[in-house]
């Protein structure tokens, strides 16, 4: 079978690695990675507990296909508790790093307690132990990462690892791995630094076996070949995601200038043209594309700064190639703080990437800050002089970076948006859903989003429901519920395997993952348990989120996107109509109406 | 009649070798002949009639199923986008 059947258990108050067998009946239920992880932790932790404290764990977690050779086949995934939302974090990447931690014959890794001097986890197939990383800490992911491949004299080493933004608590910091992936949302990186655990390095050397070898060949080769015809695909080899820039500028969803609008003027200067056109100074922004492992599609975008643009004229350390912009990074450091320029974004990911910050909460924090100095709450005393005008691209570049590392008016910016607007008196100013920032999509003009975004376990988030379509089609909210309950359970389920999210952009429906579970995994994995064990994930998260104290009051949206009405676009006039869609959502789910999970469905699910 | 037409993300690369655009990944200025609906533009430029579009007229969202039959005036601003889901 595709599970490892091991999970590596670390405490870091005693020092100790100490191997365990995976729980396989919660297999059976859970699949592995997002779902088996937050059952784990629901089972040994209070939801009550503070982020922080080294009572919260952190669980670094790979599905069953991680390291198969299943298209896109690398995902793993970290699971706590959110120190940015107080609610279940689990925050996907991909890269090289699950895949190599799955070959080493690990399924989990689960961190709990904290280390009273900086550490780092070195694994080496069998052989786990923890490493003295005080010389490590405070140096940057793409310090780091080097020092920790040359010590071990190893450069196949994978690193997962925290900048200073951990180290600092930012909250809403990454875990960066292979030097630009990230499990990005959520703040998992506060959580690792709260632990003082710098880096996880590991080499894998002993592969991973499936169930029928012939029937996952020719599942895998069946997928491979609809990715490889899909229209979706081409587009995300070819240009990533960012030519969804001009479809949400046109239509009117692009939250710009802190959701003020929903247009941006300066979209055609951030947009795929600007990333792969050469500029006045016929320089191109992009080189090539990247995958991740074992993947076909090919997203990631390989980038690099005009060496004559202001943020990187005179530090050559920043004018190398390394990942670019996406389109939620070039809407976060551009749209959403009014800045028109690829080549500042580009950088502000840059330091998103070496410090471990996730952009889009940084992006999203920054144009609440830049709507408060606008509106006279801050002013150039708190800043230290920064002028802190929406559409500053130099500003944007510097706060950037002083987030990352925890300097000046950076230290604010480090709260995210729902603490900095509590600070100075405008909660209602942060665009967020249970303290988490808003994806690319603003939920007037895209009401399935509005509703995705308010019932999304993570905080506001574009990958937990799939209502683009639709959205683009109209923008009635009849529908939306059974559509954003439907493709929850089905993403929750994706991501409980070790594939990835964006194959359901190409053409890849749930008989492909289905079939390639079961022939991994043994059998009985139809598609209809594929989705089942979705809901009951589903279910699961809300589970922890309730004990952790959230209520129905959580599952709601901004005061602007319920009450402003969209200026402009597709939708103008028109708010979100969440009160509309939730009691819906609520019922489909089998809910109560006050967002209660009903003794029925927990029956049903096999959670009661 | 005179409109202008963007092409964004894939639609440029399902362009026939012969098209009429000066600009493919820019923003054109095209001549059409008599009265025409989006249909008869895309007829023009080469793309096929029957895949799906998202389309915005002068900043206005035309729904797939309304593209055949949605009359095009003089001066419109057209943008079409092939079908995209998030990330």
């Amino acid at each position: 079978m595709s599970w490892q059947g091991k999970v590596l258990r670390v405490n870091l108050t005693a020092g100790t690695c100490t191997s365990e067998p995976l729980n396989m009946a919660w297999a059976e239920a859970y699949l592995g990675q997002r779902g088996l992880a937050t059952k784990y932790l629901l089972e040994e932790i209070d939801p009550k507990v503070d982020p922080l404290s080294p009572d919260n764990k952190l669980i670094i977690a790979t599905g069953p296909l991680t390291g198969t050779n299943a298209s896109t086949g690398g995902r793993w995934s970290a699971v706590t508790k959110g120190p940015l939302t107080g609610a279940i974090a689990c925050s996907n990447s991909g890269g090289q790093f699950g895949g190599e931690l799955k070959m080493a014959g690990w399924d989990f890794i689960i961190f709990e307690g904290r280390s009273e001097k900086p550490v780092y986890l070195y694994l080496e197939d069998e052989h786990a132990e923890l490493l003295d990383a005080s010389h490590l800490w405070g140096g940057s992911v793409w310090q780091i990462e080097p020092q920790i491949k040359k010590a071990h004299e190893d450069p196949l080493i994978r690193v997962a690892s925290i900048g200073p933004a951990g180290e600092n608590m930012v909250r809403y910091a990454c875990i960066v791995n292979d030097l630009h992936r990230a499990a990005g949302r959520s703040g998992v990186g506060a959580v690792m630094g709260s632990k003082h655990l710098k880096a996880i390095a590991v080499r894998g050397t002993t592969g991973v076996n499936v169930v029928d070898h012939k029937k996952f060949f020719a599942a895998v080769k069946a997928t491979n070949t609809t990715l490889n015809d899909s229209e979706g695909r081409m587009g995300l080899t070819r240009y990533g995601t960012i030519p969804m820039m001009d479809i949400t500028s046109s239509f009117g969803a692009l939250p710009t200038r802190n959701n003020r609008e929903v247009q941006f003027e300066g979209h055609e200067q951030i947009n795929v043209t600007a990333m792969q056109e050469p500029n006045e100074r016929g320089h191109t922004n992009f080189i090539a594309n990247g995958a991740c492992f074992g993947c076909t599609i090919g997203c990631g975008r390989i980038c690099h700064i005009d060496p004559e643009h202001f943020s990187v004229k005179d530090r050559p350390q920043y004018q190398h190639a390394s990942g670019g912009l996406e389109y939620e990074t070039a809407y976060a450091l551009g749209a959403a703080v009014g800045v028109n320029d690829i080549d500042a974004a580009t950088f502000a990911g840059f330091m998103c990437n070496e410090y471990g910050m996730d952009p889009i909460s940084l992006g999203g924090t920054i144009a609440a800050a830049m709507e408060l100095y606008d509106i006279g709450v801050i002013t150039q005393e708190h800043t230290g002089g920064l002028d802190l005008a929406f559409g500053n691209a130099e500003v944007l570049c510097q706060i950037s970076e002083m987030a990352g590392k925890g300097e000046g008016f950076g230290v604010d910016i480090g709260l995210g948006s729902k603490l900095l607007c509590e600070k100075y008196g405008r909660p209602d100013l942060s665009m967020a859903v249970k303290g988490q920032e808003f994806a690319a999509y603003d939920g007037r003009g895209m009401q399935g989003m509005g509703l995705a975004y308010a019932t999304s376990n993570r905080g506001a988030c574009h990958l937990r429901a799939n209502p683009y379509a639709d959205d683009f089609g109209t923008t009635a909210p009849e529908g939306k519920p059974i559509m954003v309950k439907d493709s929850q359970d089905l993403i929750a389920a994706i991501d409980s395997s070790g594939l990835c999210v964006f194959t359901t952009h190409a053409g890849v429906e749930v008989t492909h993952y289905a079939n390639q579970v079961d022939a991994a995994c043994g059998g009985g994995w139809t598609p209809e348990r594929f989705l089942e064990t979705g809901e009951r994930i589903w279910n699961l998260e809300r589970q922890f989120n309730l004990a952790a104290g959230l209520t129905a009051a959580d599952d709601t949206l901004p005061k602007r996107i319920l009450e402003e009405p969209a200026p402009s676009g597709a939708a103008k006039g028109m708010v979100c109509q969440l009160p509309h869609m939730l009691p819906k959502y609520y019922e489909l789910r089998g809910w109560t109406a006050d967002g209660e999970i009903k003794s029925e469905t927990l029956s049903r699910l096999g959670l009661g | 009649m005179q409109v202008s037409l963007k092409l964004v993300g894939t639609l440029v690369d399902q362009l026939p070798d012969a098209h009429p655009l000066e600009n493919a990944r820019g923003t054109n200025v095209l001549q059409l002949s008599g009265e025409q609906d989006v249909s008869g533009l895309l007829r023009h430029v080469g793309l096929s009639i029957d895949s799906e579009y998202f389309a915005m007229i002068n900043g206005d969202h035309v729904r797939s199923d309304e593209l055949v039959g949605t009359k095009l005036n003089d001066g419109d601003a057209v943008i079409l986008v092939p079908p995209m889901k998030g990330g």
